[in-house]
């Protein structure tokens, strides 16, 4: 105890904060997460992803509001419309800061084909009127983000069969879409961290029964089960049961593979002594498995969360391009995708599948690169990195 | 002499494997009392270990099961406790101390924040109480600028800062015994000489009783008022220190003695015990040390031996210990051939 000095006098009597780290470990001005951050910023592919993720989740949440016109508000005089094109040259020469559409009419009723009317032109602009919605469930407002003055119309990505606005259904279908990865992520990683926690832990039978459990899910073909699954509940059901439905399901599938690397994570680190010291204190074993043994699995969860988003996005749009999904009129991903199956959409109004194709790409894409991304910044070994 | 604090009865602890049973543990006994410090010494694998967990019934289970004996602790018996009880219990009046400082600290987590969840664990306080507690605790194991500390992350900290937030999170509820296992093995050998002066302080501060396991018979010498010997699952010599050093009555304590070379004696070889510390799972018939034994006789010592007072307070597992302890029989191993 030579170099032991008085602790309560430290501070005081040394008024440089260096002196007192002298002989011992730096002082800790870094955090975990200022770690995690430096780290992240090595990746810009990651924060790129990030970044989009967080405008598509922020587009999707204020989506009435940025969309001129609701989901199933249909154009009877424009079905398959193609995007319009935007000139920021009038009919009459004049230049536009913001650009002007100009209004079409149906050149060939067989091939949908429509022309511009010369002198149609109408200015986008901001804040137009609108249909009445309430934004974010709550504010009562009728002004959209941009328009035409009734009665033209813009369709900066097309119309459907039914001539229901991309646009429009693209946000909307988002926030099924993308919050149906949310959702069943929590759901089920919630279901694969306790059973795979408490599989691990605990072993002896009650990993047994877990674990033959998750197996038995997991031999079934994933396909098939959600499509028995899906029969269980009534064709007919309001959307909003239906999408709880769909997060269920996937979730109820989606544990068992994740229950089991969680388990095996467990089972190495009750092996290490932190377990048996905070035994030794007298902690229950719910609380060391919630408290002590699952936050040690953080990093790896986070990462095996976001890659696992696009899985579930995924699996809406499978149920909903087998028609087993969201019902019409309500928009989602999948069942915008489910108007571009035939060959005549393909080669005709190809709007109908580079829409929702690539918003789901890219999504898809984004949470990869972000997945990545944090696998790098949360590396075990890296954020423990001052290990002597 | 008062009542012990803490005895062990014929503690018998097994595990239970495919291949055999292994009896870490078969028929230990030894006592505590308020501030004394026990050491208890031997080679890894005899079993001194699993004793100590035993006491806090911290045996995985299965393979492992306490197959006889009684922990009397303050008139209870720990063997049959429940659950529940034994959870009051760990932390607050028994509290362990482990041999890696790297691995013991939940490494997400901030020493304070683990310092914090021992207090409220067992004592009504908020948090912001504890966390004064735990500053405190900090300072009593000598941390400089604790309060600073508190909020640091164990991978910050060296081996020697980490054991001493161990020592303080084992502390914060006062417990009336301490168990250490080994909690020197890990550190420099200057970073221990403070570890092991920290907690003889914090022994006369607390007025707690502390069982000392380790191998290390410089340790023992410095800290302890009684030793207890352990080999092959036993307790082979029970005695207080000055006895154990002065004059030790089983030839494998005289051994591990021989063993250790001194400061200022010029010898060309090391003395060893001849021979290996015995697979649990086969222990030999009879004295479990005559295989290595230099005074073992036939067939005496095939038989199983007792441990039994020889003189004063000094017990001894061994046929041939009332002849040491005549001095007519010297039990240390034979000067070894040299080694090159």
């Amino acid at each position: 105890m030579t170099e032991n000095r008085r602790p309560a006098a430290d501070g005081a009597t040394h008024g440089a904060p260096g002196l007192q780290t002298r002989g011992t470990a730096p002082a800790p001005p870094q955090s975990p997460a200022r770690i995690f951050w430096r780290q992240m910023k090595k990746s810009p592919l990651a924060v790129a992803g990030g970044l989009l993720l967080l405008v598509f989740y922020a587009l999707a949440a204020i989506a009435p509001f940025v969309a001129p016109y609701s989901q199933e508000e249909m154009d009877r005089d424009r079905y398959y419309h193609p995007p319009h094109s935007l000139h920021w040259v009038d009919s009459g020469g004049r230049f536009h800061l913001l650009p002007v559409v100009r209004q079409t009419v149906l050149a060939d009723p067989r091939t949908f084909r429509y022309d511009e009317m010369p002198g149609s032109d109408q200015p986008l602009r901001f804040f137009v009127q609108g249909a009445p919605y309430h934004l974010l469930g709550v504010v009562p407002m009728t002004r959209h983000l941009f328009g035409v003055d009734a009665p033209g119309r813009v369709y900066l990505l097309g119309t459907d069969s039914f001539g229901r606005d991309q646009f429009s259904r693209l946000l909307f279908g988002a926030q099924i879409s993308l919050t149906v990865g949310l959702v069943g992520i929590v759901v089920s990683f919630a279901i694969g961290l306790v059973l795979g926690g408490i599989a691990g832990y605990f072993g002896g039978w009650v990993d047994t029964v877990i674990m033959r459990f998750s197996e038995l899910l997991l031999s079934i073909p994933s396909l098939y089960l959600i499509i028995a699954l899906r029969a269980v509940f009534p064709i007919d059901l309001p959307s909003q049961y239906v999408y709880l439905g769909i997060v269920g399901i996937l979730a109820f599938i989606g544990w068992a593979s994740l229950a089991r690397v969680i388990r095996g994570l467990v089972l190495s680190i009750r092996k290490q002594e932190f377990v048996t010291a905070a035994e030794a204190l007298g902690v229950g074993r719910f609380r060391i498995i919630l408290r002590h043994i699952l936050p040690n699995t953080l990093s790896f969860v986070i990462v095996a969360a976001t890659v696992s988003v696009p899985g579930y996005i995924l699996g809406e749009v499978v149920l909903s391009f087998l028609g087993v999904g969201v019902q019409e009129p309500a928009a989602s991903w999948g069942n915008m995708l489910n108007q571009a199956r035939s060959v005549r959409a393909l080669t005709t109004f190809p709007w109908l599948l580079y829409v929702p194709g690539l918003a789901i790409f890219l999504t898809v894409m984004a949470f990869n690169f972000l997945g990545d991304g944090l696998r790098d910044a949360l590396d075990p070994r890296r954020v423990t990195g001052g290990r002597s | 002499m008062s009542d012990p604090l803490l005895r062990l009865d014929d503690l018998k602890t097994y595990f239970h494997t495919d291949e055999a049973v292994v009896r870490a543990v078969d028929g230990v006994s030894y006592e505590v009392h308020a501030g004394e410090t026990l050491a208890v010494v031997g080679e890894s694998g005899s079993g001194k270990s699993v004793t100590a967990l035993s006491i806090l019934r911290l045996i995985p289970q299965p393979p492992g099961r306490i197959e006889g004996g009684r922990i009397l602790f303050k008139g209870r018996d720990l063997v049959t406790a429940s659950e529940a009880e034994m959870r009051r219990i760990r932390g607050a009046e028994i509290s362990m101390i482990f041999q890696e400082p790297m691995t013991s600290l939940n490494p997400v987590f901030t020493c304070g924040e683990q310092i914090v969840e021992a207090v409220v664990l067992h004592e009504r306080v908020d948090r912001r109480a504890a966390r004064r507690r735990a500053i405190e605790m900090l300072e009593l194991v000598g941390i400089p600028s604790a309060a600073q500390r508190a909020d640091a992350y164990p991978h910050q900290l060296s081996g020697g800062m980490r054991q001493r937030v161990m020592i303080a999170m084992a502390l914060a509820c006062r417990p009336s015994v301490l168990i250490a296992d080994e909690p020197t093995t890990a550190l420099d050998v200057t970073i221990q000489a403070q570890i092991l002066e920290l907690l003889k302080r914090l022994q006369q501060e607390i007025g707690m009783a502390v069982i000392l396991i380790t191998h290390d018979l410089g340790v023992v010498a410095e800290t302890a008022d009684r030793v207890a010997v352990m080999y092959a699952g036993q307790v082979v010599e029970y005695c207080d220190v000055r006895s154990a050093f002065a004059r030790p009555l089983h030839p494998y304590t005289a051994g591990l003695q021989a063993s250790l070379p001194r400061l200022g004696e010029t010898r060309e070889s090391l003395r060893v015990i001849p021979g290996n510390v015995p697979n649990p799972a086969h222990f030999p018939d009879g004295c479990r040390f005559h295989p290595r034994c230099p005074v073992m006789i036939a067939p005496a010592c095939l038989e199983p031996q007792t441990l039994r007072i020889i003189d004063d307070d000094h017990a001894a597992r061994c046929i041939r210990a009332d002849a040491i302890a005549a001095g007519t029989l010297d039990p240390a191993p034979p000067e070894q051939e040299r080694v090159p």
